[in-house]
């Protein structure tokens, strides 16, 4: 039985190598795509553009806008009026607008109330409160310094210095790259092993199961397995040709502690997709059910907003995401360096969602075919 | 080209929806569901952030900085204090807690001797854009915490007023973003992958056969593969539109009649694009997996939805400018929150038509009618 099994998987690892453009799209996947995430995105502030009203033109006025430096900002230039910075906010050219009111310097070396204007662009989400904050930041110390003429530092106030662990340079590529695999890893997981199944079921094979020897079960095991290997092997070869390789991401912890809660994430999640095998007749359902499943489990992970930010509710339901165990105990191997004395709850949480995921989608594909 | 020979396409398409339960219910679900996950779920807004205190000093003062952290409930969210600098990391290591503040024991000493203090903040930089706004919102705490020290220190003190305005977006509720760019999302990604489904479809079962020899031509056999899937998304559009005005309360400046014409065009271009993709691949699980790897980067990455295009590097600034989803998603802002501008939506409407000319001629000179 055994030995039929093991036929089977190779039967299935054959038929995928065969199929060219899946596999294209499969290698691309754990390469290329994360690759262009790394590089795409970048949710801290980076390069805001920004543009200047300056009414005053003075020393001062020029002085405070060269303390908005590169990387966090990039000057673009003085406008002369509101009409064109109208225009250049529409069209996106920047995110925000400094707007310096005259006598500036004056008010400020005379200690008299003064003001900055600080206009931002409200349809970039991300940026916008960003752009706000840091540029209110700096134009505080700025006047602060200018208007008792001593440096900042002497002066008997408190100065935040921050430190950010496992990730000084809040590199956003870092975090970019590893959750774009987690959700590589979580589509593929639900849509190999169900398209696998479905594919006989649409050309009538099981019908021919039905009278060979080999049992069903074995049949869809083999196929559950043969796709579980492939992802596996997939993360494996991303995470040294990609992660480590070309964007030398450090690798704090035990790469075989990472390769186990890996293959134990992805044995079990399987079991959504024979839930989806056991639903579906076609590949449009299964295409549907499966981007319906995909998005709340990457959602409730916490990979795009932090948990503590949710909704209570979809905090409590975080629970429910088998990614969200996944995702933070990966990150604490892969970034904070801890061994399984630390992570091992993380492993739980995967083992006890994910057995009875397994149990229950294995019993529906049973039944249903 | 004939009509009747299209709307026989389209009538086929719709029958065979019209059997299949399942899908019937799903082709409306998805789009919802991805309104529902990304409209509630992509806050930006960074709150409630837990935290613990390491106070060396214990002081009045000390206890004074610690109790504004403590009070500015929406950001942060305090755990408690720790007795050393080690229990707190390990903490942020457990995943507990994301910052420890620290406040050294000569800190009511120094401040009262006219000497400046550092205090310091550990974050846990797991999440960069959460450390980067937890940063800020405590640098911001510090500032008002030594404005108080120095009103309190001179008498004539200046505070330079600073006056931020949100333009297009007053109030900056990022809602209004997030949620009107869900139609950006569903109406490419979802397109995309039901009509790359239905002409591999007829490959993988065979019935593509049954084309080959008919008298029908390729370009009308695509457009009625096309007819079908752009009402199916047309029905989808509205939805949606009403979800973001009626369930997230976003304001809409602009012509709704404007506004759908540049949606059926997107849509358009979306399905072109799924079309396309169904002449290159031969397997249905191909089809899938390659339009949502291909559609699903550029409408959340490079588009702008998630940061702005005008900051990203060169070669990110490069690829946002080659997919059409930058420019519907100008066209979203602009009729949702800025107002419309007749030359603006001209421009962009243009170059969504170029992509769909583009892409449907590729897709009807891709399609072989023999093999």
């Amino acid at each position: 039985m055994i030995y039929r099994l093991i036929v089977l998987i190779i039967k299935e690892l054959i038929q995928f190598f065969r199929d060219k453009g899946l596999l294209l799209f499969v290698l691309y996947l754990f390469t290329g795509d994360l690759y262009i995430a790394a590089r795409g995105i970048d949710l801290t502030l980076k390069n805001a553009k920004f543009y200047v009203i300056d009414e005053d033109m003075s020393y001062l006025s020029r002085e405070l806008i060269s303390k908005f430096q590169k990387p966090t900002f990039e000057f673009m230039g003085y406008l002369s009026g509101l009409k064109t910075a109208e225009r250049y906010m529409f069209e996106d050219k920047c995110v925000g607008i400094i707007t310096i009111p005259k006598d500036f310097e004056k008010k400020i070396l005379s200690k008299s109330d003064n003001y900055v204007g600080i206009i931002v662009n409200g349809t970039e989400s991300s940026s916008s409160y960003l752009f706000a904050g840091y540029a209110a930041n700096i134009i505080s110390k700025f006047s602060l310094e200018k208007s008792f003429h001593i440096n900042v530092k002497k002066l008997p106030i408190v100065n935040l210095q921050q430190k950010v662990l496992y990730n000084q340079n809040m590199d956003s590529h870092i975090f970019m790259t590893i959750t774009e695999l987690f959700s590589v890893i979580t589509l593929l997981i639900l849509i190999l092993p169900a398209s696998a199944i479905i594919k006989e079921k649409e050309n009538g094979n099981i019908e021919m199961m039905l009278v060979s020897p080999v049992k069903i079960s074995e049949f869809m095991i083999a196929k559950v397995i043969a796709m579980n290997v492939i992802i596996v092997l997939g993360v494996i070869i991303s995470t040294i040709l990609i992660i480590k390789g070309l964007l030398k991401i450090p690798f704090q912890g035990s790469f075989i502690l990472f390769t186990l809660l890996t293959t134990l994430y992805v044995f079990t999640s399987s079991g959504i997709s024979m839930f989806i095998a056991s639903v579906a007749n076609n590949m449009l359902q299964v295409s549907q059910i499966t981007i319906m499943l995909l998005l709340p489990i990457l959602y409730l992970s916490g990979s795009w907003a932090p948990v503590e930010s949710m909704p209570y509710i979809f905090q409590k339901l975080t629970y429910l995401s088998p990614l969200k165990y996944y995702l933070e105990g990966s990150f604490s191997i892969i970034l904070k360096g801890l061994d399984f004395t630390y992570v091992y709850k993380y492993f739980l949480g995967t083992f006890l969602l994910g057995v009875p995921v397994f149990v229950f989608g294995a019993y529906f594909l049973k039944r249903k075919i | 080209m004939n009509i009747k020979k299209i709307s026989t396409i389209y009538k086929k398409e719709i029958k065979e929806l019209k059997r299949d339960k399942i899908s019937r219910i799903m082709v409306f679900m998805m789009p919802i569901m991805i309104m529902f996950v990304f409209g509630y779920g992509m806050a930006l807004d960074v709150e409630k952030i837990p935290f613990v205190i390491l106070d060396e000093d214990n002081s009045y003062l000390s206890r004074e900085l610690t109790y504004s952290f403590i009070q500015n409930s929406r950001y942060y969210k305090f755990i408690g204090t720790v007795k050393s600098q080690n229990e707190g990391i390990e903490l942020i290591d457990k995943g507990e807690s994301r910052m420890l503040l620290v406040i050294p024991s000569n800190f009511e000493k120094r401040l009262k001797s006219n000497l400046p203090v550092d205090i310091q903040i550990f974050e846990d930089g797991i999440f960069p854009y959460r450390a980067s706004v937890s940063i800020s919102y405590s640098t911001i705490i510090a500032n008002n915490f030594n404005l108080n020290l120095i009103t309190k220190h001179s008498q004539n003190s200046v505070i330079t007023d600073i006056r931020t305005r949100y333009w297009f977006n007053e109030d900056m509720r990022q809602k209004n973003v997030t949620a009107s760019g869900v139609l950006l999302i569903a109406l490419f990604i979802g397109p995309a992958i039901v009509s790359s489904l239905l002409v591999v479809k007829e490959k993988e079962y065979g019935s593509i056969y049954n084309i080959y020899t008919s008298s029908i031509r390729k370009t009308e056999f695509i457009l009625g593969k096309q007819l079908f899937v752009m009402s199916i998304f047309i029905i989808n559009y509205f939805i949606l539109y009403l979800m973001t005005i009626f369930l997230f309360d976003v304001p809409f400046k602009g012509s709704f009649l404007l506004f759908t014409f540049s949606s059926i065009l997107y849509l358009l271009v979306s399905t072109s694009l799924g079309i396309l993709i169904s002449t290159f691949v031969k397997t249905q699980v191909t089809a899938v997996v390659g339009s949502a790897i291909i559609c699903i980067i550029p409408a959340i990455l490079y588009s702008g939805y998630i940061t702005p295009v005008s900051s990203m590097a060169n070669e990110a600034y490069f690829i946002a400018h080659i997919f059409p989803n930058y420019y519907y998603f100008n066209l979203i802002k602009m009729c949702y929150l800025k107002g419309l501008s007749l030359s603006e939506y001209i421009k962009n409407m243009t170059i969504l038509a170029i992509f769909y000319i583009i892409l449907i001629s590729l897709s009807i000179f891709r399609f072989r009618k023999y093999e």
